[in-house]
């Protein structure tokens, strides 16, 4: 059965590109342009796995990390944290919140995310 | 008074002594009067009179002198009363100098007693001189800025120290430590505080501009970076020769730009103020071997003879922030990568030298030319031969890797060769645990 990812993600160029990969890589795509939106179809439609941005409008992507993970109902969704926030300490904390994973977006190839998505399945 | 009495008879004196002669001379020309038991008695009595005179000139002589030396000496002790009430005051000047500057000063002995604070230390630190002074240092630790400045002031450091420490969010202070006896073991210190609050908040806010920037920056460039991937990967289609080879050189623009882009947020974060509970005992091994990991694949893409070397046993940690020591090796790795040709050799390596760690990083690259060498930690600054090299670089690298070192008290340094390669090294203190 196919697998729906959440891509909660501001920038639409990226957000598309994304897509297409995950398409391509044989996943179910849903997508969000901002916190409020990507927590609200995150417990809505239950995805099972989360690729999130960090600096997002209105609550940023710490936030909807901290939401989701304290709600039973999404709590147990694997959530990749997809940023370019790249210190030490945003990275620690993203993770200290329960991400499963840390991306950097500057270093991304479409091949490294598939295998990190399919890793979690 | 006596000098006038003195004159009197003397003077007298003088008189008696003319009579006296005047008279012996009418004996002598009245011989007929002329008795000789007489005359013996008056040459006597004017032989007397005479010797008597002369002491008695000897003795005014003398006590004339006595009189002079004892002016002298009453002149010097006023004179060094004077001088001792000036020195006096100049010291009480000082004192209150010293207490009223908006710097604070903190003067530990070489027991580690607090022996002067001023008021602008007593309001950094939030500490009475009532309750201090007198005390030792270390026992001081319940005041919680004392406790930040001594942790890494005293333990660690007998040699002159400057650090920037971040008390709260409304003080930071720059604070230099410098010793005021050199005696081994025993020194006193001198503890200098600056208030630099207001402007660290200003560089806070352009650094936090920049970094907002920067970020900005980096999601298109993300973007370009992925799409440009897709495309030479064949994702949306299959593409000629001549497209990919254009696409190939704009991806490695990008690359350039995040590169830059990636260099302006260190910088950014580089010269956030330090706070002290950033740093951390550093094993510098720890820090070197993800950098090393992270250029592996491209050392092997141009078949780089590498090595890491470092001594056998565990290494002495050194005191900092290990994040912005990862940045400095980063960079200093990125140039040797960049500017090694293939099949050329990079060794990079720790060693123990005297009382500091000693990072190094040696590669076959272009080098360095000889009237580049002055400037190349200055910043955007890229010797004129490495933009022959094809490859990019923003020219901050070098510059932020500076800062960083010398942030923490260390130094770096080249050697260099054009043609031949280059050898950057930077060292830094370790903890004294002694």
């Amino acid at each position: 059965m196919k697998k729906n990812i959440l891509i909660i993600e501001d920038d639409q160029f990226f957000r598309e590109l994304i897509t297409k990969t995950l398409v391509s890589g044989g996943f179910g795509v849903l997508g969000a342009i901002d916190g409020q939106k990507g927590i609200e179809k995150a417990k809505e439609s239950k995805p099972d796995l989360i690729l999130l941005d960090l600096l997002l409008p209105n609550i940023d992507g710490f936030e909807v990390l901290s939401s989701l993970k304290s709600d039973s109902n999404t709590s147990f969704i694997p959530i990749i944290i997809l940023s370019n926030l790249d210190s030490k300490d945003d990275i620690e904390k993203g993770l200290k919140l329960g991400a499963s994973a840390f991306l950097i977006k500057s270093q991304l190839n479409s091949n490294e995310i598939i295998e990190k998505i399919k890793s979690f399945f | 008074m006596e000098n006038r009495n003195l004159k009197i008879i003397g003077s007298t004196l003088w008189v008696l002594m003319a009579l006296l002669a005047v008279f012996d001379a009418w004996l002598l020309v009245n011989s007929k009067f002329v008795n000789s038991e007489v005359e013996l008695f008056l040459y006597v009595l004017l032989c007397s009179i005479f010797i008597l005179f002369i002491i008695f000139r000897l003795l005014s002589a003398k006590i004339k002198e006595l009189e002079k030396i004892n002016d002298g000496i009453m002149h010097v002790l006023e004179k060094s009363e004077e001088r001792r009430i000036d020195a006096e005051h100049i010291k009480n000047k000082i004192a209150m100098i010293i207490d009223d500057l908006p710097e604070g000063v903190l003067v530990i002995n070489k027991n580690n007693e607090v022996a002067i604070i001023n008021k602008s230390a007593e309001k950094f630190l939030g500490a009475d001189r009532r309750e201090v002074i007198k005390r030792q240092i270390l026992e001081l630790g319940g005041i919680p800025a004392v406790k930040k400045i001594i942790s890494g002031l005293f333990l660690n450091y007998k040699i002159f120290h400057r650090e920037e420490i971040k008390l709260d969010d409304n003080l930071i202070l720059d604070l230099t430590v410098e010793p005021l006896a050199l005696e081994k073991n025993n020194i006193a210190r001198l503890v200098t505080m600056y208030d630099v609050t207001k402007i660290k908040n200003g560089e806070t806010s352009k650094n936090q501009f920049l970094s907002l920037t920067a970020h900005q920056l980096k999601t298109p460039l993300s973007a370009t970076r992925l799409s440009l991937k897709m495309m030479l990967d064949g994702e949306f289609g299959k593409i000629t020769k001549q497209q990919k080879n254009i696409l190939e050189k704009t991806y490695k623009n990008n690359e350039s730009l995040i590169f830059l882009v990636g260099n302006l947020l260190k910088e950014a974060r580089t010269g956030e103020p330090e706070n002290s509970e950033n740093k951390s005992p550093v094993d510098l091994e720890n820090v070197a071997l993800p950098v090393i990991a992270f250029y592996k694949d491209e050392i092997k893409r141009k078949k780089i003879d590498f090595w890491f070397k470092v001594p056998d046993g565990k290494l002495p940690e050194i005191m900092a922030d290990g994040e912005k020591i990862k940045m400095v090796i980063q960079n200093l790795f990125d140039n040797a990568v960049k500017y090694t040709p293939p099949k050329g050799k990079i060794e990079a390596g720790i060693t123990v030298r005297d009382n500091k760690l000693e990072f190094y990083i040696k590669d076959s690259g272009i080098g360095v030319p000889e009237d580049q060498k002055e400037k190349i930690f200055s910043r955007f600054s890229r010797a004129t031969n490495a933009g022959e090299s094809k490859t990019e670089g923003s020219g901050l690298g070098l510059s932020i890797a500076k800062e960083i070192v010398e942030k923490y008290h260390g130094r770096i340094w080249f050697t260099s060769k054009e043609n031949e390669g280059s050898t950057f090294f930077f060292s830094l203190p370790f903890i004294d645990n002694q």
